[in-house]
């Protein structure tokens, strides 16, 4: 069971509009990938695809060799998703909104653990502050956060480098290393070529529908 | 043209049947020909009946099985169900009008049949606010399913809330020739209500296919490597 | 199943947090009960006999109409910033959602009753007993059971929001004339034992919806 992600003739069509046709993908455990493409062009359909939040209209696939239509919440349990959404909740404060998604992932972790994943991300000032008060980076560096929770094997993460600072790209860019070391498999969607060319092994090009490498 | 046939021949038999009911029947000791109406009434309310629970069964088995053929079998029945339920009120109250004085009472199968239509009227009102055919099905039938449980319930507990006396229209108290007019007039209209539920469900199945084939992936462009 | 009920909880907690940081929602929605009992009181009569005669009716359409704006934003409020979306991902089972949803929303019902009745007590002359709190607690739950599964539903829908009444309120009416009834016949101090049968008919809704409603409820939230 080498391949994480096995992806055959997926197509996907919103109305009458195909966004994603005949695809055909595979990666392999511990790869990471860039995907790029223009603005529309299918990256965040094809990651909510891979994540199980939408379904396929037409092909299969399997993610760590499961079928995503019976064991989801396997697959679940196991990927992690930074999508264009933040997914976080207003009036709590950073350490809330941390204990929320470990205590429904559940883990049992206490609070000393959150501020350590804090202060890895440099926000641990802003800890109990509702995040609604909180600046557009910081609120993407408790995102990154959260991506810390648990144990992933597979992290999706859709542009991740908008609103980061430089020493916020410097930490994420550290953590995308020690991903990597450790052997866990990335997609990272991105507009930022440079940025991103230097923390994957190869890069995935979306174009009509489809993967041109 | 089969199903032309079929249908004359429905409609033929429906028009016997109500001869039937207008002409051969006789007319009541104390209504006199005011009755009459309930041979369309009471079939339109038996069947109305049958075909929600039809309906019952298609959202079961759709979510049970997930074939798109249930999703279509509940949601015509529904329809059919709905424009039934739709003409069993003002038939009872043109039948309640002479007989009780009144046009409506707050009787529990008047207030069920009621408050049926508004809940299957709200259901197919949801179904056109879904896009995705799949989440269609599958929210309209867990809808249907919790629907059709309360049907039951809301009539029990209106029948305890205030109750009218009762009119039986089993066939058991009447006359004869009144009971034969009474099932040949449901026979020909479940007849007519099977009829428009196939038609029904054949169209659902050609609109989809139409919009399956409308948007059939592009093809692979030449010399493509994916 | 640990874990199902430590998901329940948290998202219980969490709105429980939430509600309580921005407790405008609540506030209103007292405001909005109080003002209801008014308006029906000035709509209706002044004969105080009379009043007291339709208290329970009033009482529990009161509870309806004003529960109906926090039962929308129930699950509304998940589908800012791809809320809904992360719990899933989160691995949240769909039945704990709901459950901690409708505990909440439980919460918030029963709170705005603690407020009604003492209310409904001085303005419409009624007597308060223990027999009565059981029928609100069975109501409550039918309500909240039934209000959540619709507020999911509609909150899934891109613009269904005008929809909740709609759906909601003709599924509730066995609920409402059972809960009226009940609490008739505890003001009345029902002679006659024919509470029973009515507090049976409300513990079968409730028990009918909440298994309906929980065995169902993965269709709505899952996607
Ligand atoms: N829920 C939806 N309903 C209808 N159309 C959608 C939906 N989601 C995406 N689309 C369409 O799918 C296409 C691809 O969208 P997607 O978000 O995957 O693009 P993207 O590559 O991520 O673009 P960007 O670089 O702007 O993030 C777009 O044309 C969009 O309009
Ligand atoms: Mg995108």
């Amino acid at each position: 069971m080498n391949n994480i992600i096995e992806m055959v003739e997926i197509g996907r069509r919103f109305d009458r509009s195909w966004v994603l046709a005949h695809m055909n993908l595979t990666i392999k455990k511990g790869e990471s990938v860039a995907l790029f493409g223009a603005n529309g062009s299918g990256k965040s359909t094809l990651l909510k695809i891979l994540a199980t939040l939408l379904s396929p209209t037409t092909g299969r696939f399997q993610i760590f060799g499961k079928n995503p239509e019976k064991e989801k919440s396997f697959i679940r349990r196991h990927l992690r998703l930074l999508g264009h959404d933040k997914q976080l909740y207003g009036s709590l404060t950073p350490l809330e909104n941390l204990r929320l998604a470990a205590r429904i992932r559940g883990l049992d972790y206490n609070d000393k653990i959150f501020e350590s994943l804090l202060g890895q991300l440099q926000i641990l000032p802003f800890k109990d502050q509702p995040i609604g008060e909180l600046s557009e980076g910081t609120k993407k560096k408790l995102v990154l956060a959260k991506l810390l929770l648990g144990d992933p094997e597979l992290i999706l993460m859709d542009e991740p480098y908008p609103a980061l600072d430089k020493s916020g790209r410097e930490i994420l860019g550290h953590l995308i290393h020690e991903w990597r070391h450790e052997g866990k498999t990335l997609i990272i969607a991105s507009h930022d070529h440079e940025e991103t060319i230097k923390h994957v092994d190869r890069v995935l090009t979306l174009q009509g529908g489809m993967i041109s490498s | 043209m089969k199903s032309k046939v079929i249908l004359i021949f429905l409609i033929l038999f429906f028009a016997f049947a109500q001869y039937w009911g207008l002409v051969r029947a006789p007319a009541d000791r104390m209504m006199g020909d005011v009755y009459r109406i309930l041979f369309v009434h009471v079939p339109a309310a038996w069947n109305a009946l049958l075909l929600l629970t039809v309906s019952f069964v298609g959202c079961l088995l759709y979510l049970l099985r997930r074939k798109e053929f249930w999703d279509r079998l509940a949601h015509s029945s529904m329809e059919i169900g709905l424009v039934l339920t739709g003409l069993v009120l003002p038939l009872g109250s043109l039948w309640a009008k002479p007989t009780w004085g009144v046009w409506w009472t707050w009787d529990p199968r008047l207030t069920t049949t009621m408050i049926l239509f508004i809940l299957y009227a709200g259901v197919l009102i949801l179904r056109q606010l879904i896009d995705d055919p799949v989440r269609r099905a599958k929210i309209s039938s867990a809808v249907g399913l919790l629907i059709y449980l309360n049907v039951p319930i809301v009539y029990l507990s209106v029948r305890w809330w205030r109750s009218l006396h009762q009119l039986q229209s089993s066939p058991s108290t009447m006359d004869p020739q009144m009971v034969l007019a009474l099932r040949l007039n449901a026979f020909a209209l479940l007849g007519l209500a099977v009829f428009f539920l196939v038609q029904r469900m054949r169209l659902l199945k050609r609109e989809a296919l139409i919009e399956e084939k409308e948007s059939l992936p592009p093809p692979l462009p030449r010399g493509a490597q994916s | 199943m640990t874990l199902f009920f430590q998901q329940t909880v948290a998202i219980l907690s969490k709105d429980f947090l939430m509600e309580y940081r921005d407790r405008s929602r609540l506030l209103s929605t007292l405001l909005f009960g109080l003002l209801l009992l008014l308006l029906f009181s000035f709509a209706l009569s002044v004969d105080p006999a009379l009043m007291r005669k339709m208290a329970p009716g009033l009482f529990w359409l009161t509870l309806f109409f004003a529960s109906t704006l926090s039962l929308e934003h129930s699950f509304q409020k998940e589908r800012e910033e791809g809320r809904w979306e992360g719990l899933l991902i989160l691995g949240i089972d769909p039945r704990a959602l709901f459950l901690g949803k409708l505990l909440g929303n439980l919460l918030f019902i029963s709170l705005l009753q603690l407020f009604l009745l003492p209310l409904m007590a001085v303005l419409y002359d009624i007597q308060l007993s223990w027999t009565l709190g059981t029928v609100l607690v069975l109501g409550s739950l039918g309500l909240s059971t039934l209000g959540t599964f619709y507020s999911a539903l509609t909150a899934s829908l891109r613009e269904g929001q005008f929809l909740l009444p709609l759906l909601l309120y003709p599924m509730l009416v066995p609920l409402l004339l059972a809960s009226v009834k009940v609490t008739e016949l505890v003001l009345a101090r029902d002679l006659f034992g024919q509470q029973v049968a009515w507090l049976k008919l409300l513990i079968v809704f409730d028990i009918i919806f909440l298994l309906g409603s929980l065995l169902t409820a993965e269709f709505l939230i899952d996607r």
